[in-house]
This record gives C-alpha cells, sequence and structure tokens, in this order.
C-alpha cells in the first residue's frame, strides 16, 4: 500500500517536472520570437521610442539695401515657458515670484498654464518676445524657478518698420497654393513663408536649411543627451537697388503732402500715393513708395487681430503696391507719348506752329483745360505744347497719327504690358485702348467700334488709358537714356551667408527703340521747359539741378476732387541719373500734388536737404564686412 | 575533508549556487534599472541597490536559519503559524498602507514595507503539507478541508486587492494536491469549473483596473498608452535585446525608463534588453535546474510531509516565474508579482530565501528515512 502511495507520488513529481519543462520550453519559444524573429522590429520601436529630432531653425536671409543698410533682418527674440510637469507640486511660489519679474499677476500665470497645457513635458508659452532686462533677471532667480525655462529662437525683424513695407513683402503661415509650388522642396504645411514682396519672390533665396539635434529623450520626452547635431545653414542675403534712407524719406514727403492736400480742403480724399525712383542709366529701382503701407513687423510671429482687420478694412488697401499694381489714368503725363509718335511718324515737326483757340478743330466740344480760365495757348509748337501741356494740340497730332499708330507707339513705350519687375503682387499691364481692344471688350457692335473722337482721349492720356507708376518711369527713363527700356529691378545680388557673392544680377534690357534724335530732342526740350517756363516752374523755381518733366491731371469723373495728379520728370536733364516719378491718386493737379513730392524726393537724392539731417553720416554707414559687388 | 564531503553530500551545492547566481544578477539589474533615475533625480544612484543587498543578506540569513531548524520541529507549530499569519492578513487589511491601488504593505518605522502576503505563502504551504501528509484524497469531499485552508488566505488577499498573489495560491494548491494524490479528474473538474465561472468574476468580483489588464493581455494594443503600454515596452525591451542584449546599463528601453515598475514586476525586461536571449535563458535554465533541483527533494524526502512542503515551494516558484516572465513576454496578463530572487523587493526575497531553505533542509534531512528504516 505504501509502495503503492509512494510509486503514484513519485510518478506525479516525474509528470510535474515534464510539465515544468514543456511550460518552460514554451516560455523560451516566446523568448525565441520576440528576440530573434521579431528582434530587428523591436529594436527600431525601441530606436524611435528614444530618439528625437528637435529642430534647429535657420536663420533666415538678411536683406539690405543698396547701402549695405540691413532693411530685413533676425533678432533673437527671448520666450518664457513653463514645462508643467518640471513645477514643484506647490507651483505658487514661483507664480508669484515669476509674476513680479515680468509683471503679471500670479493669477494670470496659472490660468495660462491651465488654458495652455498640452503635454505635462511641453513647454507652455507664457510671455513672448520679453526683454533681455527681464532674462536676466529670471535667470538669476534660477532656483526660485524651477519649471521656467527661457527659449530662444530667431525672428524677423524689420528696423525700418513700415519703410518699403510694401516692396518687402511679410511672412506667415504657407498657404495652400505656395505649398504646391513649395512642397516638392521640401516645405510643410506649418512653415513659416514670405506671403508677399520680395520675401515671397526670393523665398526660396532667403530661407535657410533648417538643422537638428537628435537627442535621446526618456519616457516623460525629457532630452537627456544630444547624440547627433547638424546645423542649420542660414539663409542667403540679399542686396537690394533701393535706398532706404531715400525710400524712407519719400514716404515721409508722400504723407505729409497728402496730409497738406487734404488739410487744404479741395481734395478730402487724398489718402493713396506713390512714388518710384528709378535709375535709367540701369533700371535699378532706389524708391518704390506706396501710400497707404503696413509694417511687415507687426506679421511676425502672426498678425494680430486688429492690425489685421484694420488693413482689410481701410478703402485704400495699405497692402496694395501702388508703385506696380497701381493702374489709373495717366493725363499730361502720357502726351510725350502722342508727341514721340507724332514726331517719329513725321505727323508733324518740332518747328510746326499750332494755332490754338482752347477748342479742337473737328470737334468743338473737346476743349483745352486752359479754355476755363477764359484764355487759350496761342500759337505755339509741340516742346511749347508740352510745356503748357496743351490738349488742343495733342488732340490735333493724335488725330493725324491715328489709333492704330499711337497704339503702337503706347506699347512701344512699354504701356499696356509688364515691365517685368520680379515682384509679387504680380504687376498691373495697365491698358492701352485699341480697335482690338474695344472690339473684345464690348458687346454691342456700335459699342465695338472705334470713333475718331475717342483717339483724342488717347492722345491725351484720358479715356481708357491706365498705366501704373513704375510703367511711366520705365518710359521717361527711355526717353532720358535715349531709348532704352530697362527691366527694372529690384535685387542686384545674392549673398552667401559667408559674405561670397552667389549671383549679380545684371541690368536687363528689354528693348530698345530708334527714336529719331529730333523727335527725342523736341520732346527733351519740351520737358525742360515744362520746369523752368511751363506747368511746373513754380515748384520747380531756384531748383539747382536742371529737371525735365512733365505735370499730368488726370480727370476721372463729374467730381472735381476725382482728380489724380501726376508728375514724372528725370535729371540732371542733360545728364539723366534719375527718373522720379509720383502719382496723387486724388490728390487733384499734378503741378499742385506731384510736383511738390518730386522735388522733395530730388532734394533729398542729390543731398540739397543736407541741413535739416546732421544725423545722415550715421545712418549711411553701415556696410558692415560684406563688400558690395 | 570529511567535514567537507558532508557539506557537498547533505547540502545541495548546486541549488544553493544557482539561487546566489540568480540573487547577484537580481542586484545588477536592480541597480542598471534605477541608477539613472536616480541620478537624474539627484538622489544616491545605488539606493534601491544598497536596500536589496541588505535583503539579501536578511534573506541569507532566514534562509541559513531555516536550514539548521528541523522542518519537523515546525510541523509541530504548524497551524500556530498558519493561525497568526491569517491574523497578520487581517491586519494588514486594517493598518495597512496602501501602494500602488493595493493595501498590502506593513510600513516598518517608515523605513522598510513589508508585504504580509508573501509570507503567507510559506505558512500555507508548511500547513498544507501538514494537512495532506499521510491523508487520503481520493474522493471528492476529502478535497474541501484543503481548499478551506486556501481560500481563506486567499479571500484576505482578494480584498487587500492582489489577483497576483491570489493565483500563487491557488497554483500552491493545485500543486499540491495533485502530488498528495488527489484525483486528477476532480482538479480538472474544479479547474473548468473555476474557468467557466471566471467570466462572473471578471464583471462581479474583479476591480476596473484588474478588468483592464485581462483585455489587455487580450490585446495590449487596445490601451497603448495606458494598461497595455507596460507590456508593450516590456516586450519592446525583450525585443530589442536580441540575441546578445544591448549591454549592461546600454539598454534604452530601461535607461531611459520606459518600462515602468522595471526593477520590480518588469526586471525580466531589463535582462531581456541588456543581456539579450542569451542572458533570458540563462535566467530560464536556472529556474528549472531550481525547480527540478526542488522536486528532486521531494521525490527524496525521508517523509510525505516534507516532499509536500518541498512541492509545495517548488509551485510557488513556477507559478511565480511562470506568471511574471509570461507577464514581461506579453502571453501573461499583468498581476503584479515579483519574480523569485532577481525583483527589487525584501518581503519576496525573504519569502522565497526561507522556501529555498526549506528545500535544503529537507534535502539534508532525507538520510533519516533510510536509518529509521
Amino acid at each position: 500500500m505504501i509502495d503503492k502511495v509512494k510509486q503514484q507520488t513519485e510518478k506525479r513529481l516525474k509528470i510535474s517536472l515534464i510539465f515544468l519543462a514543456v511550460v518552460f520550453l514554451a516560455i523560451a519559444g516566446r523568448l525565441w520570437y520576440l528576440q530573434i524573429i521579431k528582434g530587428e522590429e523591436f529594436l527600431r520601436r525601441s530606436e524611435a521610442n528614444a530618439l528625437r529630432v528637435v529642430p534647429i531653425p535657420a536663420p533666415r536671409g538678411i536683406i539690405y539695401d543698396r547701402n549695405l543698410v540691413p532693411v530685413a533682418n533676425n533678432r533673437m527674440a527671448f520666450t518664457v515657458s513653463i514645462i508643467p510637469r518640471a513645477l514643484p507640486s506647490d507651483p505658487t511660489p514661483v507664480f508669484e515670484r515669476l509674476g513680479e519679474i515680468v509683471g503679471h499677476a500670479p493669477e494670470e500665470i496659472a490660468t495660462a498654464i491651465e488654458t495652455q497645457q498640452r503635454l505635462p513635458y511641453y513647454p507652455v508659452r507664457l510671455f513672448r518676445d520679453v526683454s533681455p532686462e527681464i532674462v536676466t533677471r529670471i535667470e538669476e532667480a534660477r532656483l526660485d524657478l524651477p519649471g521656467v525655462i527661457i527659449e530662444e529662437t530667431p525672428i524677423r525683424n524689420y528696423p525700418f518698420a513700415e519703410v518699403a513695407g510694401q516692396t518687402l513683402g511679410y511672412l506667415g503661415l504657407i498657404s495652400l497654393e505656395q505649398l504646391k509650388e513649395l512642397g516638392p522642396l521640401g516645405y510643410s504645411a506649418n512653415d513659416i513663408v514670405g506671403r508677399t514682396g520680395l520675401e515671397w519672390v526670393y523665398e526660396t533665396v532667403l530661407r535657410g536649411i533648417e538643422g537638428g539635434q537628435q537627442v535621446e529623450v526618456n519616457r516623460v520626452n525629457r532630452p537627456i543627451r544630444v547624440i547627433g547635431q547638424v546645423d542649420s545653414v542660414p539663409g542667403n542675403n540679399l542686396i537690394l537697388t533701393l535706398d532706404i534712407k531715400l525710400q524712407a524719406k519719400a514716404e515721409q514727403i508722400l504723407r505729409e503732402r497728402l496730409a497738406e492736400i487734404r488739410n487744404e480742403g479741395r481734395y478730402p480724399n487724398a489718402y493713396a500715393g506713390s512714388v518710384v525712383v528709378l535709375d535709367p542709366r540701369n533700371g535699378q529701382i532706389l524708391v518704390m513708395a506706396s501710400e497707404p503701407g503696413y509694417d511687415p513687423g507687426k506679421f511676425v510671429g502672426g498678425v494680430s487681430v486688429e492690425y489685421w482687420r484694420e488693413l482689410i478694412n481701410n478703402p485704400y488697401d495699405p497692402l496694395r503696391n501702388r508703385v506696380t499694381q497701381g493702374e489709373i489714368t495717366p493725363g499730361s503725363v502720357y502726351k510725350v507719348v502722342t508727341a514721340l509718335a507724332a514726331l517719329s511718324e513725321n505727323k508733324t515737326t518740332p518747328w510746326e506752329i499750332f494755332e490754338t483757340t482752347g477748342r479742337d478743330y473737328v470737334y468743338p466740344q473737346k476743349t483745352c483745360w486752359i479754355l476755363a480760365q477764359g484764355r487759350n495757348h496761342g500759337r505755339i509748337n509741340i516742346a511749347e505744347a508740352l510745356r503748357d501741356s496743351c490738349n488742343i494740340v495733342f488732340y490735333e497730332i493724335g488725330r493725324r497719327v491715328g489709333i492704330d499708330s499711337l497704339h503702337r507707339w503706347s506699347r512701344l513705350l512699354g504701356f499696356g504690358e509688364k515691365t517685368g519687375l520680379n515682384i509679387y503682387p504680380p504687376e498691373a499691364s495697365g491698358l492701352v485702348p485699341s480697335r482690338e481692344w474695344k472690339q473684345a471688350n464690348f458687346k454691342r457692335a456700335d459699342q465695338q467700334i472705334w470713333y475718331p473722337i475717342e483717339t483724342l482721349d488717347v492722345a491725351i492720356g484720358q479715356g481708357a488709358v491706365l498705366t501704373t507708376p513704375l510703367q511711366m518711369a520705365v518710359a521717361y527713363a527711355a526717353i532720358a537714356n535715349g531709348g532704352v527700356f530697362y527691366e527694372p529691378y529690384l535685387v542686384q545680388a545674392i549673398l552667401k551667408p559667408t559674405g561670397e557673392i552667389a549671383e549679380v544680377f545684371s541690368p536687363v534690357i528689354k528693348r530698345r527703340v530708334d527714336f529719331k534724335p529730333q523727335a527725342l530732342a523736341a520732346v527733351r526740350d519740351g520737358l525742360r521747359r515744362v520746369i523752368t517756363h511751363g506747368t511746373a516752374r513754380n515748384v520747380f523755381a531756384d531748383f539747382p539741378i536742371p529737371v525735365a518733366g512733365k505735370t499730368g491731371t488726370a480727370e476721372l469723373g463729374k467730381s472735381t476732387s476725382d482728380v489724380h495728379g501726376w508728375f514724372a520728370c528725370y535729371a540732371p536733364a542733360d545728364n539723366p541719373e534719375v527718373v522720379v516719378v509720383v502719382a496723387m491718386e486724388r490728390g487733384g493737379g499734378g503741378s499742385g500734388s506731384a510736383a511738390p513730392v518730386a522735388r522733395r524726393v530730388l532734394e533729398a537724392y542729390f543731398g540739397l536737404d543736407v541741413v535739416e539731417e546732421p544725423a545722415e553720416e550715421e545712418l549711411g554707414e553701415d556696410p558692415g564686412e560684406i563688400g558690395l559687388p | 575533508m570529511a567535514q567537507a564531503r558532508m557539506l557537498t553530500k547533505d547540502y545541495d551545492l548546486i541549488l544553493i549556487g544557482v539561487v546566489l547566481a540568480l540573487v547577484a544578477l537580481g542586484a545588477l539589474a536592480v541597480y542598471s534599472a534605477t541608477h539613472t533615475r536616480l541620478l537624474e533625480a539627484g538622489a544616491d544612484p545605488t539606493f534601491y541597490l544598497k536596500r536589496q543587498v541588505f535583503w539579501i543578506f536578511v534573506g541569507l540569513l532566514a534562509f541559513v536559519g531555516t536550514i539548521f531548524v528541523d522542518y519537523d520541529v515546525i510541523g509541530k507549530i504548524s497551524q500556530t503559524i498558519y493561525l497568526a499569519m491569517l491574523g497578520l492578513l487581517v491586519l494588514v487589511l486594517l493598518v495597512g498602507k496602501l501602494v500602488s491601488g493595493a493595501q498590502a504593505w506593513f510600513s516598518i518605522g517608515g523605513i522598510a514595507s513589508f508585504q504580509p502576503s508573501e509570507l503567507a505563502k510559506i505558512a500555507v504551504i508548511q500547513y498544507l503539507a501538514n494537512y495532506l501528509a499521510e491523508r487520503d484524497l481520493s474522493s471528492f469531499k476529502s478535497l474541501i478541508p484543503p481548499f478551506v485552508i486556501v481560500l481563506v488566505p486567499i479571500g484576505l488577499i482578494l480584498l487587500q486587492p492582489d489577483l497576483g498573489t491570489a493565483m500563487v495560491f491557488a497554483g500552491i494548491l493545485l500543486g499540491m494536491l495533485f502530488v498528495a494524490g488527489a484525483n486528477p479528474k476532480h482538479l480538472g473538474l474544479i479547474i473548468a469549473v473555476a474557468l467557466a465561472i471566471s467570466p462572473l468574476i471578471y464583471f462581479f468580483a474583479l476591480q476596473p483596473y484588474q478588468q483592464k489588464r485581462i483585455m489587455v493581455l487580450l490585446n495590449p494594443y487596445s490601451d497603448p498608452i495606458g494598461a497595455g503600454y507596460n507590456v508593450i515596452q516590456s516586450m519592446i525591451a525583450i525585443g530589442s535585446g536580441r540575441l546578445w542584449g544591448k549591454g549592461l546599463f546600454a539598454g534604452s528601453q530601461t535607461q531611459l525608463n520606459f518600462v515602468p515598475a522595471h526593477h520590480t514586476d518588469f526586471i525580466f525586461s531589463v535582462i531581456g534588453e541588456e543581456f539579450g536571449f542569451m542572458g533570458g535563458l540563462f535566467v530560464l535554465i536556472a529556474y528549472f535546474i531550481i525547480l527540478r533541483r526542488g522536486l528532486m527533494v521531494a521525490y527524496t524526502a525521508k517523509d510525505e510531509y516534507g516532499m509536500l512542503i518541498a512541492v509545495g515551494v517548488v509551485s510557488m516558484l513556477a507559478t511565480h516565474i511562470v506568471i511574471n516572465i509570461g507577464m514581461n513576454l506579453g502571453i501573461m496578463p499583468v498581476t503584479g508579482i515579483p519574480l523569485p530572487f532577481l525583483s527589487y523587493g525584501g518581503s519576496s526575497l525573504l519569502t522565497n530565501m526561507i522556501g529555498i531553505g526549506l528545500l535544503v533542509n529537507i534535502y539534508a534531512r532525507r538520510h533519516r528515512l533510510r536509518f529509521q528504516g
């Protein structure tokens, strides 16, 4: 019996051992499966667990003006953040101490953490772009502030605020269309890119290459150590053709003059205008001013709702660059086109004398502006007609040239097409009416016909004619330089971050028009007389440098305040080095509104206003170590 | 020389050697698992190591003490031990401190914590062995008293609540009943009934966190950042160790604290990650040697009482090992029971050292049978 029990026990002990052996084999099999069969996969997953890449933002390229003054650069911004997890269990003393330093209530900090906290280890950004003094004070109080960190990132900075705002453009979250274009270049949906202006046109140049730090993190995502680092590469720098000092001056002059005009009362809607300063020898744009403007700096880190609302609710659209986009009726500044066409086509000669009575020979209802004063321009030649801006002479020669030829010459002088400036938003083309244009754009058969009387409007820059200030500047530059049409440009060079030159942009000649020398001479003569004896003689009285130019007064409708004032000129008249075009929207007659702006801009250009600017030397001198190409 | 021969003959040196090797490996793994976290917190990196070494010495003292007390003496006071243990389990429910949701600990002067349910296993083993020895278990009715002996402490432990320890008691009971001669059909029936009513237990007796752990076993990815997190991270740690491991102190899952409680319940993941398949296999073989030696002790024991104590100790260790490693490998629910000799923790180490002490004790006294018989 005992033996039987013992036998059974021994048997069951053996069974137990076999059972355990089977179980252990199963466990070993599982171990084999996890470590040998699935080992590589789990290794990858353990690496994915522990390795993070922390991006190192690349500083955006700096934009310099022609004198190497930075007009868009970067600054380091300090942000005070809190890592909720690192706070002590009773964070109140930390909030009190921090609140004391930054000047906010401790409750405010507690609320911010409560509302903004996403993950316990993810920093809650409390105060952005704080002053270095606050950073110093926080660093000094480090021991009292567990969980408080200072983050430092480069952000865009525009030292001149509103100056050249539309030209430089602003940064913002990449748009869907931009992403479509830039996606293949490695951009992603939450990138901050140039949204307009040069910031967008040269986005891929200015953008650097983001670096990254490979860090090992623990379970709470806290970086434990840096495993590898790839430094970021700053973006390339731009050297503009703009003269930021002159640009600032021009904007100030423009703004002041618009305010004066409004105050004078006759033109209460004079809120918008533009100034363009162009070098007729190469097409470089020195000034591109458009009022009203905006401060791209206010877009850094996200534009505030109030500022954006202010911009889009402004009826004069500060986001619009009027130099390139402002298609407006040119009025008499356009008369040079008619004059060059008539002289080139032998429809008149410089010495032909026109007998004017203030009324057109064929259509007496078409009158000259001077008739309203009960006078007329009497016997004048074409240069004198430019001097006095006589409509009658231009009606007559316009009729002789005819719309087809006038259209052709308009296009030759660059109107009705983009100048070729590389800018965003895209340039407007303007409009030069023609028979084809009428046919294409009107419905009724009687509207599609070109009536001879309409040629008269085109001849004096009225009717359907629309031009941008930049087109006007390019045309006057060609008159000044003898027929060379340069593509205007804003960027003369791209510099690598190291200072080496990556690319230099030379002047591009779009077209050369061989004006008959005597035609050009007659027009230049007329433009010079405008300053000396004509419509701009009062404004330019005592101006020491010879200027040649033309006033324009574009009438838009019945209302007497609906008048654009233009002035287009070049100087010195005998050896032109600068073209200035001023357009004052609803600012009244060109001689009263635009010409004074042009004069002051020329004064600034030629340094005739130095008396009131003792700090000028200082401003101009900041070339750094980078050499001009 | 003669004494040395005595020692090798009387004392199971292979068993003792393997246990010491495991205990040493455990201390190393505990240090690997904890030192970075402690350093990071600015604390003494050897904090846990020192405590573990302290408990190793306490365990060795208990081990030696257990060897030198004849287990027959224990048999005489076995009911007293059992009842005292029940008293402790009641007391811990009343005054014990709460650790991760379970009221299972006594705080000793605020320095060390002690878990009476660990030592309760030894108390149950020896009392059950005493009861089952020389008893006829062929009838189903005869199985009721042993079930009551075990179900009383299980009930008290489930009140804490501690599902894992309760499962260990079930393992001890089944192992001992089987070897003591219970009808396998009866045992099979009991297991079948337990499985059949387990859904009822699942829905009515288990705490939500315990329900979750069982759900997670079925699919760890059902709750990857909650209850399934531990299992997934443990599997990643072990799997990523591959054949030879990432090396001591070089396991990213371990050193960067991706596996929670990896110095206690998930210590096997540390070994798996840092020492690889070879390390894991070494541990499995070591355990198998211990269990096999334990069954050998049972086989050679001078009486059925000693034999059943050995079987109880083997059942206890085997249940711990299988449930814990199975949990680390994602094939057992997360029940929070330690891995013998390796996991950080004094109560567990003490209990297991006493268990090994009992095995050595029984083995050393195996010959008396021959002298008497």
